[in-house]
């Protein structure tokens, strides 16, 4: 499996690095992260390259190299990296450009698999899509950027999983996993199950009692959903609310509570161009949401 | 499938605006005293301008556009839109980017850093008005954006090594860099060879109805006492805006002369020195009769024959894109002075600018200087040259005025990028180091757009008039 984490603006590195390094090594998965910096206009960039190759000689690094290497520094701190003699990374691959521009540096993981550290130059929600585009990953963390348009812009038009993180607070961490029973909450119960297991987090269930979705409709898929979660090992708990979708939910979430949602599928092309449910939640819960499609 | 095609619609949106604005302004009712032809000039000129301000796609498309949009709508014959794309100032842009490629890979920087510790001393004013002065005197000759790119690494070594608090750091490098960017900019005003606007606006003078031929040392005479007036005050700017503390910059000078002194001397860099000189010596020269542009594409080879740079150093190092750019911007230009579009916005603009007062002398200079800064702010200097070039001059031509002159005062404009990132390479390198904010640049731009603005019109009413080209 492959993460892709993008290094946010509004979120400590050292906070993100720690979440999704410990994710990454719970899944054995293989890490991305990515930096973006602003583009220049086409007519500076080499100059802005031949300054970044003049500065590294000088032993200095510019404003996004030095956002890698803060991440490098925290792997490292965290032990989520093979240290070689002098306690410096080992790599896989050196620092290079790919075929598409971006820079990239791959860093041996702890179990043996990789951690990218990458570097592309655009728009933030516009380098994310491409991104997601050109290569399969199972899952976004996206460090909470300077703007909500870009986090609509990422859960729009990327296809994977994206966990909103805006704000982490020291301590333990829970799920609340919203749920109708439908294909994409029962997709985003299984996602959050795998991730509060590596966690060791506790798991809510709620169902909302809202538009046609009746107390007994609510009270059967919640059974549905504690019976698997039974079977998977996993510390849960079932609850059902009464009133607006929106509010009772927000209601119930705190700066530790990681939200979990999945978009329905029907409304595809509302939400590309009227925004959907998970987007207003996203910038309204006080802690991460998981959005899962 | 759906996503994909409306991501691609909304990431190309400002293609689409300006191609729907470009289309308007050719389905309008034709006004009085337009051709057709410069009609379709205009409407190829708002798309041109939308995809400068915009960069919705790579701009290399935009400059071959243009040169479709030419042929399209009539303006130029599908033989004479070609050769409208490579002119004298193409070559010279060229030339001029390939021998700034070129003198990148010869590590000039630590001498660079010895050479201005060694003229100005420890002091940290000193050393922020040396700076100031060196980068825009070297812009001059070879760039803004090889100059902040040199300097910048010597700017950021004398702020980290001198063991200031991470606060102090912050101010005093601030004062730096902003300082070298604008000089940098500045810089590029002060010869032919400094900046590609200034070719453009050289171009447009030389090209129909005008006919004006501008030597390099006429524009030395003309820009330098600009250069060497504001360079001083940059600093003192930037300086009297971000307050550093700190006085003296000796420990980090002591080690600086440490680390650039072990690079010393090597017969690459005197070689390259004797090429650039060389050069310098061929503009003024030879100028005249080959054509600067010749002696420009000379020094560069020149660079490539002696072995100081491989052609793949110099295929990495110059943005041919922007060439092309460069070379679509001057046919569109030229196009507008043959349409008579330049002369009719000219005229529009002169009637709307009259009753205002604005209409001769240094009112109507003010404008141009003015209107050109303001749109290199937005969209970067060369673009912004050849967009407002030929309406410039036209108004100049309508006026009475020198239209030289006012071709001068529109290039000074365009070097006053004060504002944005965006408006300059030298402003996007130091913004790259991640030690200057966006907001830094508003902080002082102000303050250098009117101490600039001031000191060009003094010099276009005292000075400026003692020459006639």
């Amino acid at each position: 499996m492959e993460l892709l984490a993008v290094v946010g603006e509004e979120v400590s590195t050292r906070d993100l690095v720690r979440f999704v390094g410990i994710v990454g090594l719970g899944f054995e998965a293989n890490v991305t992260f990515l930096a973006v910096t602003p583009g220049s206009r086409l007519e500076f960039r080499s100059h802005t390259d031949l300054a970044a190759d003049l500065l590294h000689e000088w032993e200095m690094e510019t404003a996004a190299m030095k956002k890698l290497a803060l991440v490098e520094e925290h792997l490292v701190s965290f032990r989520m990296v093979m240290a070689g003699e002098g306690g410096a990374p080992i790599t896989r691959a050196p620092l290079h450009r790919r075929k598409d521009g971006a820079l990239v540096r791959e860093l041996l993981g702890l179990d043996g698999q990789t951690f990218r550290l990458l570097l592309r130059e655009g728009k933030l929600e516009e380098e994310v899509v491409i991104e997601t585009r050109e290569r399969a990953y199972g899952m976004i963390f996206l460090g909470m950027p300077r703007s909500w348009r870009q986090i609509y812009r990422v859960l729009q038009f990327t296809e994977p999983p994206v966990l909103v993180i805006r704000k982490w607070e020291e301590g333990e961490y829970k799920f609340l996993v919203c749920f109708d029973g439908s294909p994409p909450s029962w997709r985003a119960l299984r996602l959050a199950a795998r991730i509060a297991k590596v966690l060791v987090a506790p798991l809510e269930v709620c169902a909302v009692t809202e538009m046609g979705f009746s107390m007994e409709d609510a009270r059967k898929v919640l059974d549905k959903a504690s019976r698997y979660l039974e079977k998977a090992t996993i510390p849960s708990r079932v609850c059902v609310e009464d009133g607006p979708f929106e509010k009772r939910i927000l209601a119930k979430a705190d700066a530790s509570t990681i939200l979990t949602l999945g978009t329905s599928r029907k409304s595809q092309v509302r939400q590309l161009l009227l925004g959907a449910a998970p987007l207003r939640l996203a910038s309204r819960a006080p802690g991460p949401v998981l959005v899962v499609k | 499938m759906l996503r994909t095609f409306l991501f691609e619609l909304i990431r190309r949106r400002y293609f689409f605006l300006a191609i729907a604005l470009g289309g308007l302004v050719l389905v309008l009712p034709r006004p009085e005293g337009l051709t057709a032809q410069g009609q379709g000039t205009l409407a190829l000129l708002v798309f041109a301008v939308v995809c400068f301000l915009t960069d919705p796609v790579p701009l290399p498309a935009v400059a071959l556009l243009i040169g479709v949009g030419e042929v399209v709508f009539g303006i130029k014959s599908p033989q004479a839109m070609p050769r409208s794309y490579m002119s004298g100032a193409v070559f010279f842009i060229l030339g001029s980017l390939m021998i700034g490629a070129a003198l990148v890979h010869q590590k000039l920087d630590r001498r660079i850093a010895l050479f201005l510790v060694k003229i100005t001393g420890t002091g940290f004013k000193r050393v922020t008005l040396g700076l100031s002065l060196l980068a825009a005197v070297l812009a001059s000759f070879v760039g803004p954006h090889v100059v902040a790119a040199t300097l910048m690494p010597v700017a950021l070594v004398l702020v980290r090594r001198n063991g200031a608090p991470p606060e102090e750091e912050k101010k005093m490098a601030r004062t730096l860099l902003v300082a070298l960017a604008y000089s940098a900019a500045l810089g590029g005003f002060g010869t032919l060879s400094g900046s590609a606007r200034n070719a453009i606006m050289m171009e447009y003078l030389r090209s129909r109805p005008y006919g004006i031929q501008v030597d390099y040392l006429e524009w030395v005479l003309l820009a330098y006492p600009m250069l060497l007036l504001t360079a001083p005050l940059i600093a003192l700017v930037c300086i009297w805006t971000f307050r550093a503390g700190t006085k003296d910059l000796s420990r980090a000078v002591a080690s600086l002369r440490e680390d650039a002194g072990r690079s010393q001397g090597s017969a690459q860099a005197w070689l390259s020195g004797a090429i650039v000189l060389l050069t310098l010596v061929g503009f003024f020269t030879l100028g005249k009769r080959m054509g600067i542009g010749t002696v420009a594409v000379l020094g560069a080879t020149l660079f490539l024959v002696t072995g100081l740079v491989t052609w793949e150093q110099l295929d990495k190092g110059v943005n041919w894109g922007v060439v092309l750019l460069y070379a679509a911007a001057i046919s569109l230009g030229i196009s507008m002075s043959e349409t008579g579009a330049a002369q009719w916005v000219a005229r529009t603009v002169l009637n709307g600018l009259a009753p205002l007062g604005f209409r001769h002398g240094l009112p109507l200079l003010f404008v141009v200087g003015l209107l050109t800064m303001l749109t290199a702010n937005v969209m970067s200097g060369g673009p912004s040259v050849s967009v407002i070039g030929p309406v410039v001059l036209a108004l100049g031509a309508l006026s009475g005025e020198d239209v030289a002159l006012v071709g001068v005062m529109c290039a000074a404009g365009s070097s006053f990028s004060y504002f944005t990132i965006m408006a300059n390479p030298a402003n996007s390198i130091v913004y790259s180091s991640g030690w200057v904010h966006p907001k830094d640049f508003l902080r002082t731009g102000w303050k250098m757009a009117l101490v600039s603005l001031f000191l060009v019109l003094l010099l276009a009413g005292l000075y400026w008039p003692l020459f006639s080209l």
